[in-house]
């Protein structure tokens, strides 16, 4: 049967007459929906955060590849390119003997005039500082380069990257897996909340079902409802995490500055959508699995 | 033969092996008044049941308004209790609609326009005398107003037929011979009246047909009937 549009109308007034009726009820379920949001959200941002800098430690692990003595300016070039088009390399820098001689003298600061007179028979080698994208991959990548025609050596500090993979590893599936946890659980308590809320209503619906209302008559307007009440619950929670987080980055800016963390800015978008989705989808999903029951008159 | 109800061959057994009903044969004609009477747990129940598809029938043929009971989907049964107004013992309103929005939404149901719902909704209210009573909630009327509206929800999509199941079984004998008074008013309109009772004066009195029932069998029916069962206590 298609609906006309005035029995929407309908539905919708009747989904938030019903919110009103059966406030204390709604409360709760709001009350649910934002206790569960906020447990997630507070998730979700800590895992961005801990990926982010997850990626700064990646960012800073570079591989230096050092080049022939006598290479030329064309062979150094041509390495440049082959290395900048490899899949894994995220970015590729060179440095010339002569900055390495510069950067090395900034690092003596004082003792610089040891290093006086190098300029004419520098001793350092040109080198291409490389950051990866999979630092997993660093293994075939190091082979890959070993292998070209110039390339002295490449620094190979494989425990340390090592040790990185298996960090950042851990929190990403750490990080999967509560969330996932965390999202069942709210299903679950939302849609146990709403059951509450229809089971004080089932005489209701046994009522609109023996004068003759089809099964989507009396779904919509608590669909709706649950929905309104995802909304609103959503909107709570959101609040709220965006006054705890903007104040957590005060507080920790403070304390700590050798890691960036995402601002508020950067990611409410992205948040406020998944959020809005989810409140919504949970409030309806729970409305219409709990209502499925009672409907079988 | 212009039959609204046809029980052909019908027999009723619940999952637990009760036998509510058996073999049951009867029509009724457009227009008829028929009470079916008979002690506790002789079927009256079980009949109004499988009239309305709440239950579905172990044998046998309904047909109600041109429904086949027995063969329809779930998707059909709304269609099937819209052609028929029900009233119950227990009236069965929304307790959180007004009686004006209690009559109203047996039309939202069928997806009546507004215009309609503002025309037909006041005039049956008229009709069952409670015109003045239209923004009450049903927790502020009596039971005999409460039945009215049951009425009145009932009639406000004009069916063919009226199906009530003791209707008065809640009321005092004066209510309950004001409610039938309406019932019969309703009939001589045209609507077609099948009601349950247990109350043996109103019966009596009324002198329509008699549908008897006695552990599941019909043991009486006729035309210008009364209760019978003096000895039972009600």
């Amino acid at each position: 049967m298609v609906m006309k549009v005035r029995t929407f109308k309908y539905f919708f007034a009747e989904g938030v007459r019903s919110i009103w009726i059966n406030r204390l009820m709604s409360l709760a379920s709001i009350g649910t929906v934002t206790a569960c949001l906020l447990i997630f959200g507070l998730f979700v941002l800590f895992s961005i955060n801990l990926n982010y800098i997850g990626n700064q430690i990646q960012a800073q692990c570079e591989i230096q590849i050092f080049l022939d003595e006598d290479i030329s300016d064309r062979r150094i070039e041509e390495i440049g390119v082959r290395i900048r088009n490899d899949k894994n390399v995220s970015s590729c820098v060179l440095e010339t003997k002569e900055q390495a001689l510069e950067n090395f003298k900034t690092q003596l600061e004082d003792d610089a005039d040891l290093l006086d007179g190098l300029e004419q028979d520098n001793p350092l080698r040109d080198s291409y500082k490389v950051t990866l994208n999979d630092i997993k991959a660093a293994d075939e990548f190091i082979k890959r380069v070993e292998d070209m025609d110039g390339v002295a050596e490449v620094t190979n500090r494989k425990k340390i990257l090592d040790s990185i993979i298996r960090i950042t590893d851990f929190i990403r599936n750490l990080s999967f897996w509560s969330m996932l946890l965390l999202a069942v659980i709210s299903v679950f308590i939302i849609s146990n909340t709403i059951k509450l809320a229809v089971f004080a209503r089932r005489k209701e619906i046994s009522i609109m079902k023996f004068i003759g209302a089809t099964d989507s008559f009396i779904r919509w307007p608590f669909v709706i409802e649950g929905m309104i009440i995802g909304l609103i619950g959503t909107i709570i929670a959101f609040g709220i995490i965006s006054y705890l987080y903007n104040y957590s980055l005060n507080v920790i800016a403070n304390v700590m500055d050798i890691f960036k963390f995402k601002s508020f800015a950067e990611i409410y978008h992205g948040l406020l959508g998944v959020f809005i989705i989810l409140g919504m989808v949970i409030g309806m999903l729970g409305s219409a699995i709990s209502l499925r029951k009672y409907l079988k008159v | 033969m212009f039959f609204l109800i046809l029980f052909r061959n019908v027999s009723k057994v619940y999952d637990n092996g009760t036998k509510a009903l058996e073999n049951i044969n009867f029509f009724i004609d457009k227009g008829e008044f028929v009470f079916i009477v008979g002690p506790s747990g002789a079927g009256k129940s079980t009949l109004t049941k499988l009239m309305m598809r709440e239950e579905e029938p172990t044998e046998g043929e309904i047909i109600i308004n041109g429904f086949n009971v027995g063969k329809l989907t779930r998707k059909q049964f709304p269609y099937l209790r819209r052609s028929m107004g029900v009233v119950f013992q227990d009236f069965r309103l929304l307790p959180n609609k007004n009686v004006y929005d209690n009559v109203a939404f047996a039309m939202q149901i069928v997806e009546a326009s507004p215009k309609e719902i503002r025309r037909q909704v006041p005039f049956v209210l008229a009709l069952v005398g409670l015109s003045s009573k239209a923004k009450r909630y049903p927790h502020e009327l009596s039971g005999g107003e409460q039945q009215r509206v049951s009425l009145a929800r009932a009639l406000v999509n004009n069916p063919p037929l009226l199906l009530a199941d003791e209707p008065t079984g809640n009321l005092d004998p004066d209510t309950a011979a004001d409610i039938v008074r309406l019932i019969n008013e309703i009939n001589k309109r045209g609507t077609t009246v099948v009601m349950a009772t247990h109350a043996k004066e109103i019966v009596n009195t009324m002198k329509k047909r008699v549908i008897a029932l006695e552990n599941g069998n019909i043991v009486r029916d006729e035309e210008k009937g009364v209760y019978g069962y003096e000895s039972e206590n009600i």
